[in-house]
């Protein structure tokens, strides 16, 4: 059975010139979820509204079955968040963050952290201030991990990280999900972390969701197909995302249907190719 | 609830040691002014009874410096307005609500360390006066008991209590850039008060206090802290709803 770690029902939030919202967004435990989209589409927004560092101006958040308007933060125990706030304590260690971080979690779990610190070469004495801005990333993600959480809300983790590290860290995503019992909300903008990691991508566009799709329907619906020519119906068929004349040849998110039509319309297909992550996202993140 | 706040006031004062050494000297400081002017005004008012450039002097610091006890005030967001203008504050407590702490923990613990930080300036402050007082002002205890000098100090703690629950939610519920505001306003509504007060009655504020306290005794010293403690619950409340609502980023 399917229980739900996280629900998020009609958010809105208004900013001078930015409007985050309305936003309805479930999460199933043992999901991961990919938010993409443009700078400044509200992928860290989402995450800030959820962790309470943004009181959203109307709507519901719900974890765990807690509302998170609730003035008991049972809740936020059984999360890790890596979203670029610790720069509030940089005057401190990292050692001093740790402590100041750990006391709050019943389930920190110091072996851990040393582990992760030490794998991911980290110099605890060091002040965070005088971290690079990889370091900090991978700090971040640290703390996010360290106290053993049931969701992970990441954003952009591996901005700024080393190959390596990167590396390191989608291994220890995967290692996290391993018992099924987990989730994670991954905002990116990596593809690799897509594809790798992904169920389920929501694509947001202006502070708004506009495409929700299962990784695995981009390879079974999403394609190129070269033709011998196109009609106007081909042209403004609505699963015909960008056309193009010379050649003549058709994007589309619904390779099926539109090869239904394009043998309804008499038109030969010459030859016809799957589309990789990485150039659906283009046309979602481009066409709004 | 209680265990938890305090945990964060002792972590706060463990990474801000250095902002409480130099504003408790500070608080010594101001105590030794002070207590000049304390020793100067006493002798000119019972010499002229007339308008006394002193006496305004000695309301405007008295009264002006009194928030300033209740805060780490040499911290460095009060000291840089390049630094409080980036919300350092606002930054930290961003932190904490990410993390599983009540907003009743949170807001308690920003009034507890108020409260600590007060008790500690304000002793350095009022131990500072006094021993100032006493050097230079050989009639000051002739005209004041020590008894009614002692109602003074719980009066003018009262009187601190009641404006310094004013920080944390300046500190923790404003835009960094508030932080260098405020004192402004604050310090012009000071202005406007005393010469309000003056033109009024024709004397001082801290005057008149102490005209109350040879009257009126330990009563003045009662009303003071009472209001001084209501107002801090009261400064927690609107502190604990702001933290809920507002924005931190």
């Amino acid at each position: 059975m399917q229980t739900s770690v996280l629900e998020v029902k009609g958010v809105k939030k208004g900013f001078k010139k930015f409007h985050f919202g309305p936003m309805n967004f479930e999460l199933e435990q043992g999901m991961i979820v990919g938010l993409v989209g443009a700078n400044g589409s509200g992928k860290s927004t989402f995450l800030r509204l959820l962790m309470s560092i943004l009181k959203e101006d109307d709507g519901e958040i719900w974890f765990f079955g807690q509302n998170s308007f609730d003035d008991q933060s049972d809740y936020k125990e059984k999360i890790g968040y890596a979203g670029e706030l610790l720069e509030g304590y940089d005057f401190l260690t990292i050692k001093g963050i740790k402590n100041l971080i750990s006391h709050w979690y019943p389930t920190w779990n110091e072996e851990k952290f040393t582990e992760l610190v030490k794998r991911y070469r980290i110099d605890i004495d060091e002040k965070f201030s005088k971290c690079s801005k990889g370091t900090k990333k991978k700090i971040d993600f640290i703390f996010a991990l360290a106290h053993d959480p049931q969701l992970l809300l990441l954003d952009e983790p591996t901005a700024g990280v080393d190959i390596v590290s990167q590396g390191k860290m989608k291994e220890d995503l995967i290692a996290f999900m391993e018992t099924g019992e987990r989730s994670i909300v991954l905002a990116t903008h990596t593809v690799d972390e897509v594809n790798q990691l992904c169920d389920e991508i929501i694509v947001m566009n202006q502070g708004r969701i506009t495409n929700t799709f299962y990784k695995d329907e981009i390879h079974d619906n999403w394609g190129r197909i070269w033709v011998s020519h196109l009609t106007g119906k081909v042209k403004n068929h609505p699963n015909v995302i960008q056309y193009e004349v010379n050649p003549p040849q058709i994007v589309t998110n619904d390779v099926s249907n539109v090869e239904d039509v394009l043998q309804a319309e008499q038109i030969t297909i010459n030859q016809s190719q799957r589309l990789s992550m990485e150039e659906v996202l283009e046309f979602l993140i481009e066409q709004e | 609830m209680f265990k938890d706040a305090f945990w964060l006031v002792k972590m706060e004062y463990k990474q801000q040691w250095v902002a409480v050494i130099s504003t408790f000297i500070f608080s010594l400081f101001c105590g030794l002014f002070i207590g000049t002017i304390f020793s100067g005004q006493m002798q000119f008012r019972f010499e002229v009874d007339s308008f006394s450039y002193n006496l305004f002097l000695l309301d405007f610091f008295l009264i002006g410096l009194a928030p300033a006890f209740a805060t780490l005030s040499m911290a460095k967001p009060y000291m840089s307005y390049r630094v409080a203008k980036h919300g350092p504050y606002g930054k930290r407590m961003a932190v904490l609500r990410s993390l599983p702490i009540s907003v009743s923990v949170l807001a308690l613990s920003r009034t507890l360390f108020m409260l600590c930080t007060l008790i500690i300036m304000s002793l350095g402050f009022f131990e500072s006066m006094t021993v100032t007082i006493h050097m230079f002002s050989g009639n000051f205890f002739e005209r004041l008991t020590i008894g009614e000098y002692f109602i003074f100090i719980i009066v003018w703690f009262g009187f601190m209590l009641t404006v310094g629950g004013l920080n944390p939610y300046v500190e923790y519920g404003m835009r960094g850039k508030m932080l260098h505001f405020i004192p402004y306003i604050y310090i012009g509504l000071v202005v406007i008060l005393e010469i309000i007060f003056f033109v009024s009655f024709n004397q001082g504020i801290v005057e008149s206090i102490i005209q109350l306290i040879t009257t009126y005794g330990w009563t003045v010293a009662f009303v003071s802290i009472l209001i001084g403690v209501v107002s801090c619950y009261e400064w927690n409340k609107i502190l604990k709803r702001r933290l809920k609502n507002r924005d931190y980023i």
